[in-house]
């Protein structure tokens, strides 16, 4: 009776321990679940944004591009005017080493040929191209994972980062206007600085008779302008490094009781002892186009193909061959190989240094 | 006497919680997996368009047949939706239905 009596409520013990063991198995099983698609959402969040940026960059790099060639445009357009608009240039009474007609035109070329080039310049600004990509990027990543836009970086505050401002300039001049401007950009663009101009026109420079026709044809001295933009690279430089973190807020059970819930956790992320944020990495990038000739060398480089000793407009057409709008945006991996002052595997460097923690670039390679 | 049959009541009091708490792991864990499935199709969708993805699915990507379609504007939207269903438990299964955003502009 006695043993009997001792052993009620044994069942109730036994189903509480059994209970409150499988709430738990449950609640650690659905927050591991919950951090498992919590990571693979931040990396879509990641892969999305980073695209996005490089999108956008894509995008301006072809209006860039077109840009470019209407600078190439203009200058063709006025080599042909002086070439074929008046030639031989022929202004009565004219003895002078040029020709007034032919000059006059040969200023409207530098005024319609810098309008083109403020253009360009004014298109390839940072705050254009690379500023608006990245709010591109921050609006992809709140709209895939509500929250993470203000968790996510795309290293624009690191020097050196191809995504900071002055990391890539623009230096350009114009013939009226003057020289030597340095404008943050996209993308570091050179420019040719010595497209040639000249024409024919008629000498009229003799005593006998008066303003008698003295030499049919002479050619003007030749006069170098600054026109379209170039790169020394076909755009390996143009990358963009993307990375989202945070500790998403939906748990059952907090464990992580080292870091004294300073940034919550999930059940095991905190083995280390550490920080158990969640991060991912994505790079992403720009390619298939080609802003301006740089592949292109020498006289067909600037465009000074020169027959008979005149400057033609033909030769321009070979720099304008090797500029193609045709930029789109690709997903990279942290160890591509992309150029620059910094890699995408420094920048994710600099970033565990800032975070305090350790990282294996070796682990993201999509 | 009076203890006879008491393993039988206790075994029919845990054993239904037991096979409840499986089938809800069970349960939650293909919820767990259908929406990462889900994820990761759209995601695979609003990258890659049609080129993965199933008939009924339609992708509004910027993507062509072999390649990715030149980026024709700074002002840009592609959306991909994707579905994926839980395993049957109980004679129930639930459609996951997942989004993929590629935008230049806040909503």
């Amino acid at each position: 009776m006695r043993r009997a009596r001792h052993r009620r409520g044994a069942a109730a013990i036994l189903v509480a321990l059994c209970l409150m063991s499988l709430m738990l198995v449950a609640a650690f099983s659905t927050n591991m679940g919950i951090a498992v698609n919590d990571r693979i959402r931040m990396q879509e969040a990641a892969d999305l944004s980073t695209y996005a940026v490089a999108y956008s960059e894509a995008a301006s790099l072809n209006e860039l591009t077109l840009l470019n060639q209407q600078i190439a445009k203009e200058a063709q357009d006025c080599r042909d005017t002086l070439w074929n608009g008046g030639a031989p240039w022929s202004t009565p009474c004219n003895c002078g080493m040029t020709d007034p007609q032919a000059e006059i035109e040969m200023q409207l070329c530098k005024v319609r040929i810098d309008l083109a080039i403020e253009d360009f310049v004014r298109r390839a600004q940072y705050d254009e191209t690379v500023r608006e990509a990245l709010k591109a990027g921050y609006a992809t990543a709140g709209a895939n994972f509500t929250g993470t836009e203000s968790q996510t970086s795309f290293f624009h505050d690191v020097k050196g980062s191809p995504t900071a401002r002055g990391t890539y300039n623009v230096i350009w001049s114009t013939s009226t206007l003057g020289g030597d401007n340095k404008t943050p950009s996209i993308a570091d663009f050179r420019q040719i600085a010595e497209t040639a101009f000249n024409y024919r026109f008629n000498n009229y420079c003799v005593t006998s008779p008066p303003c008698g026709l003295s030499e049919f044809g002479r050619l003007s001295p030749t006069v170098e302008m600054p026109t379209w933009f170039y790169k020394s690279t076909r755009d390996p430089d143009v990358w963009v490094l993307g990375r989202t973190s945070g500790t998403p807020l939906k748990r059952f059970v907090d464990s992580d009781f080292r870091t004294r819930h300073r940034h919550h956790g999930f059940f095991g992320a905190s083995s280390t002892g550490g920080d158990d944020k969640l991060y991912a990495y994505a790079v992403a990038k720009p390619y298939d186009g080609s802003v301006g000739p740089s592949e292109l060398e020498g006289y067909q480089a600037n465009g000074n193909m020169e027959v008979y000793g005149v400057y033609q407009a033909q030769g321009i057409e070979l720099p304008m061959r090797s500029m193609y709008d045709e930029y789109r945006a690709r997903l990279a991996g942290v160890n591509d190989t992309l150029v620059g002052d910094l890699t995408p595997a420094d920048l994710v460097g600099i970033d565990a240094a800032r975070e305090n923690r350790p990282w294996d670039t070796s682990r993201f390679e999509h | 006497m009076r203890r006879r049959g008491q393993s039988a009541v206790e075994a029919m009091l845990v054993v239904p919680i037991i096979a409840m708490a499986i089938m809800v792991m069970y349960y939650l864990w293909s919820v767990a997996w259908a929406v990462q499935n889900a994820h990761i199709r759209a995601r695979e969708c609003v990258l890659h368009g049609d080129r993965y993805a199933p008939a009924d699915e339609p992708c509004d990507a910027p993507f062509t047949a072999s390649n990715y379609t030149r980026a024709n504007s700074t002002t840009f939207r592609f959306a991909g939706g994707a579905n994926d269903r839980t395993l049957s438990v109980f004679g129930r299964a639930e459609t996951i239905r997942t989004t993929a955003v590629i935008t230049s502009t806040s909503e």
